[in-house]
């Protein structure tokens, strides 16, 4: 049996420094997708090639009771943080920073110089339960070689397990609740279905070629929000070039959430809190010379 | 100074805002004096404070790469000033806020006006009123810039905010309009000759 589809959202066009990205959650029908509870679709951009060595500061900024997660679809991305954490990912690679009780950082979007200067890429927030908003920060910087990569029976395509576990397989990446995020890439006209489990939320992301889900066709950076009804979820790509699906979910979180600019906290008086710490100096600076 | 604050609450929230509850905002409003020329905001720095204006004026503005300033915002009193992206997301202003006026501000920084919508009702519903009618202020000079003529653009500025024109000088207002102060003063003749 095919899930239902709760809705179908085209999110909204954002910009976040000098990229224009389409913010498909939170949305007015989806405020979080397990503990998922902000994705942005950064469009394929072409970079200018003259990128200066060094980011000026002017895009850093603070997080606090989130994970953020960048998965590079094109091109390459740097991060630096006031923790002193630096590293460069390519595509199908993913920067993952635990912001836990306070971190600044800047990610560098960097050309892909063998394809038209091109740079494309995914950001994902995940909210930490409350036991870990308080925590200190961590980092981790993956290659894409480091994703487990699923060839799936029949040929018809591969899956990376960017987040949670896949079969037996699991992402290097840590999670706080059960959840996960899978790149699934279908080979020409090929179909794939993933049955659900009870007790958990789902979505699926289409950034560009339309894709066939659950009878309805999806493209464009759009996003699927599933009505958990214990049924399959059924992607099939009928064009003759391979197509891309994200897909994601997890447990729902269960906590009160209140969210205030970069700052995700189960209170007002955490984001108070949150506002207050960074004029206080307590996420520290961001040392550019690596 | 806290007297122009509650008159202004509770003419915004056609309502009466109990004593308790405005000690809270007495808590989280500083007064603070700015000369004329002195500035709330640099560019390039993290906005730190939003201001309600009790007397004064101040403008909201950024500077090209050949020096030009371009006003996007006034204010007088009554107004509030900061720059909403870098208050709320604490990235580096592109903006510069200065006194066009001597003025006597109340500031709050985000941390504060946080925990003064928790506890005051009424002033929750002040900023969720100012939310809403400033995104119909910033549409209404959206459209205004994109398909009004510079003739248009002052006829509805004299409409919108007649005050404007008394209290900036004419340089800004053409600034403000995005029209160069020779075109504004062409404009004015014009717009008086019709009256």
């Amino acid at each position: 049996m095919e899930m239902k589809i709760k809705s179908i959202d085209s999110g909204g066009n954002s910009r976040v420094g000098e990229f224009l990205v389409n913010r498909l959650l939170p949305n007015p029908n989806t405020a979080a997708i397990g503990p998922v509870v902000f994705l942005d679709h950064l469009y394929p951009v072409a970079l200018k090639a003259n990128i200066p060595a060094r980011p000026s500061g002017g895009h850093a900024h603070p997080h606090r009771g989130i994970a953020t997660f960048s998965y590079v679809l094109k091109g390459r991305l740097e991060h630096f943080d006031s923790r002193g954490n630096h590293a460069t990912i390519g595509p199908g690679g993913a920067q993952w920073m635990k912001a836990g009780n306070g971190i600044l950082h800047d990610e560098q979007p960097l050309p892909d110089t063998e394809n038209g200067n091109l740079f494309h890429s995914l950001q994902f927030w995940i909210n930490l339960p409350s036991k870990n908003k308080g925590e200190d920060p961590e980092y981790r910087a993956v290659q894409a070689g480091e994703m487990p990569e699923i060839i799936l029976p029949d040929d018809v395509g591969t899956l990376y397990i960017l987040m949670g576990e896949f079969g037996c397989e699991a992402s290097p990446v840590k999670t706080f609740s059960k959840q996960f995020i899978y790149h699934l890439k279908l080979n020409p006209k090929s179909t794939f279905a993933l049955a659900s489990k009870d007790g958990m939320e789902y979505a699926a992301f289409v950034p560009e070629n339309d894709v066939t889900i659950n009878s309805t066709a999806v493209g464009k950076s759009r996003i699927v929000i599933f009505e958990n009804d214990g049924g399959e979820m059924i992607f099939a790509n009928s064009h003759i070039n391979p197509s891309d699906v994200f897909v994601f979910g997890g447990e729902k979180y269960l906590e009160p959430t209140v969210a205030q600019g970069p700052f995700v906290m189960n209170s007002a008086a955490g984001i108070a809190d949150a506002y207050r710490d960074f004029f206080n100096g307590k996420y520290g600076t961001i040392n550019y010379n690596h | 100074m806290y007297e122009a604050l509650r008159k202004y609450i509770n003419s915004y929230t056609s309502s009466i805002i109990s004593d308790e509850e405005f000690k809270y905002c007495q808590e989280a409003l500083t007064p603070r004096k700015l000369k004329k020329r002195q500035f709330l905001l640099h560019e390039g720095s993290i906005c730190q404070y939003s201001a309600f204006i009790v007397n004064g004026a101040m403008r909201q503005y950024t500077i090209d790469k050949r020096g030009v300033e371009h006003i996007v915002r006034f204010g007088i009193e009554n107004w509030w000033m900061s720059d909403r992206e870098s208050l709320i997301m604490l990235t580096p202003s592109l903006y510069n806020i200065d006194a066009v006026e001597d003025c006597d501000l109340l500031v709050s920084t985000n941390e504060q006006v946080t925990r003064l919508k928790e506890q005051s009702p009424t002033v929750g519903i002040l900023f969720q009123q100012l939310d809403q009618r400033s995104f119909i202020a910033n549409q209404d000079r959206i459209q205004a810039t994109i398909s009004l003529s510079a003739e248009e653009r002052y006829a509805h500025l004299m409409e919108a905010y007649p005050e404007f024109v008394q209290r900036f000088p004419q340089a800004m207002i053409a600034s403000y309009l995005g029209i160069t102060p020779e075109t504004l003063s062409r404009v004015r003749k014009q717009h008086y000759a019709k009256e």
